[in-house]
């Protein structure tokens, strides 16, 4: 719980200046400067997808190492963000300053309902329950028959900022995503450090002992689901502007499971391991992924490497160094 | 004589065949510090975890506080001022000490959503549990982790986490349990500095400390109460002796 911990003796500026978020978003921004210099809209494009999933993974990060909330189903509020774009702009909205707030209320609404329900359970069921109520509402996308059905369809336009197309180029998309990245490492830092923050942390160390001191955490974990699926809603709401297409393969729970792959990889202690964890797997799978379709296999090796190697004695070794 | 803190009636608790609890009544009294004992299998843990609300009695009342209640859970019966203290020690391991007693802090109060001002960063808060620390001898383990601490010295975390919430009851469930000859010498003279303060049913197995510290003792033997008394009394009672103190001297 190292981002709880103040450091007195540091000076507020200094601190800020290393905070997660600051170094984040000025490394995705020096890496669109490099992308936007040599001219490339590949490296743009790159920079956009890996930061709004990187935004995904921080989301479920704070679930799974904050609230202790193994969710299985983190798919399904970030479809639910891109369907949410498809669905506003066969309406004629399309503007983010719109889209982007109901994207991320219809996200958390939905994990919310669906929280309510799957809170009641723990460990195993808990994960199971999440991934059959994001299968649910796959099912459910893959019928809406009037918004492509299986397939998916189109978005009608990217959405507007401000009114204006800002976000046309993938370097104007990138710049957004970063930018909401940052605000979201921030926002969520402050709130694990804070009293609810604290309760929450306490409530995934050690449950028994909280209710003994009077303190049911159910009302913060249904909080912390709906700001986790939230801000992967808002991801999705990125995703679809990215891509320009939304289809029900975006709550598949194989998306689940790879955002998993994210946080796991960056490691669950810290909300910047996600990104970390994002950035890895998008790189690997543009890299590897030209030469062979089977990359994923060496991703599962270097899986099976990480969690073996986070022996007690590896992360004593880094915490003096790295935490 | 005060209305009891707690009062147990008539308390019956089965697992299947097995009557583990049969017919149990006892109350502590307020300022009052009653040791529960009983040799292994007696069924206090089932009565410890019914009393701090984890277990529902089959039937029987308990009452805490001049309320009833039977039907409420643990997290409901602490905000009632149950303070409890585990068996096996039960904080926060990967917290520091000074965290741990903030979780305990935040827990009871009437905030614990304030989800913007970092928590350890409020001086009140920071004070609060800095002071809680040290009325335990914690001062200079503040920034330990809990899980570094040794077995003692949780114990006294525990406790400085139960003091800190106010509590009107300490259900202390085996406080001594592990714990070495000069901690657990420093935790009996903790306890005492806290008599008469804070009423306790203590659990407890280690008869020294038991006999410094009780006003009464009730024996449970085979899940029922076999006597209740004054330690003098409870010494020199026969049944009291062959089952549960044997032949050898009671201390």
């Amino acid at each position: 719980m190292a981002q709880s911990v103040p450091t007195p003796r540091r000076a507020a500026g200094v601190r800020l200046a290393l905070h997660p978020a600051v170094v984040g978003v000025l490394g995705f921004a020096a890496a669109l400067a490099i992308a936007h210099a040599g001219g490339s809209v590949y490296g743009a494009t790159l920079v956009a997808r890996t930061a709004l999933l990187a935004l995904a993974a921080v989301s479920l990060s704070f679930l799974i190492g904050q609230a202790g909330l193994v969710s299985f189903g983190h798919a399904a509020p970030l479809g639910i963000g891109a369907y949410v774009v498809l669905i506003a702009g066969e309406y004629g909205v399309t503007e983010m300053l719109v889209v982007l707030p109901l994207g991320f209320a219809a996200a958390a609404l939905f994990s919310v309902a669906t929280g309510a329900v799957a809170l009641r359970t723990r460990g195993v069921y808990f994960i199971m329950i999440t991934l059959a109520f994001a299968q649910m509402i796959y099912y459910v996308a893959a019928s809406l028959s009037a918004f492509g059905g299986d397939d998916g369809m189109a978005i009608a336009a990217r959405s507007t900022l401000f009114g204006l197309r800002l976000l046309k180029s993938d370097t104007g998309l990138a710049m957004l995503a970063v930018a909401l990245l940052g605000l979201a490492l921030f926002g969520l830092d402050r709130l694990i450090a804070s009293r609810y923050g604290l309760m929450l942390r306490a409530g995934r160390a050690n449950e028994a002992k909280l209710q003994a001191l009077g303190l049911d955490p159910y009302r913060h974990r249904l909080i912390a689901l709906a700001i986790g699926g939230g801000l992967a809603g808002v991801a999705g709401v990125l995703l679809a502007n990215q891509v320009e297409y939304v289809s029900p393969a975006t709550m598949n729970w194989h998306v689940s499971g790879e955002l998993i792959v994210m946080v796991v990889l960056g490691g669950t202690g810290r909300l910047a391991g996600a990104v970390l964890g994002a950035v890895a797997v998008t790189l690997l799978d543009e890299t590897l992924g030209h030469f062979t379709e089977h990359w994923k296999l060496g991703l599962g090796l270097v899986i099976v490497a990480v969690v073996l190697l986070r022996g007690a004695d590896l992360k004593a070794l880094l915490r003096g160094g790295a935490a | 004589m005060s209305a009891p803190v707690l009062a147990l009636d008539n308390i019956e608790k089965s697992f299947g065949a097995l009557r583990v609890t049969q017919g149990v009544s006892l109350d502590v009294r307020p300022g009052e510090v009653h040791a529960l004992i009983g040799p292994n299998g007696a069924g206090k843990t089932t009565l410890v975890a019914q009393i701090a609300g984890a277990l529902r009695p089959d039937s029987g009342r308990i009452r805490f506080r001049d309320r009833d209640v039977t039907g409420l859970g643990v997290a409901a019966r602490a905000r009632l001022g149950l303070g409890r203290v585990f068996q096996l020690s039960n904080v926060v391991g990967t917290f520091t000490a000074l965290e741990n007693v903030a979780v305990a802090i935040v827990a009871a109060g009437d905030r614990p959503f304030g989800p913007w001002q970092p928590a350890l960063r409020d001086p009140a808060l920071g004070d609060e549990a800095a002071a809680a620390l040290a009325r335990v001898g914690l001062a200079d383990r503040a920034e330990t982790r809990a899980s570094d601490l040794s077995h003692g010295e949780r114990r006294a975390l525990e406790l400085a986490m139960s003091l800190v919430q106010d509590p009107k009851l300490l259900l202390l469930d085996e406080p001594m349990a592990g714990t070495g000859r000069a901690e657990g010498e420093r935790l009996t003279e903790l306890l005492l500095s806290l008599k008469g303060r804070v009423p306790m049913l203590l659990v407890e197995h280690d008869m020294g400390t038991v006999f410094r510290l009780a006003d009464r003792i009730t024996v449970l033997i085979y899940g029922s109460v076999a006597v209740t008394g004054a330690p003098d009394a409870v010494r020199a009672d026969p049944v009291v002796r062959k089952a549960y103190l044997g032949e050898e001297e009671a201390v």
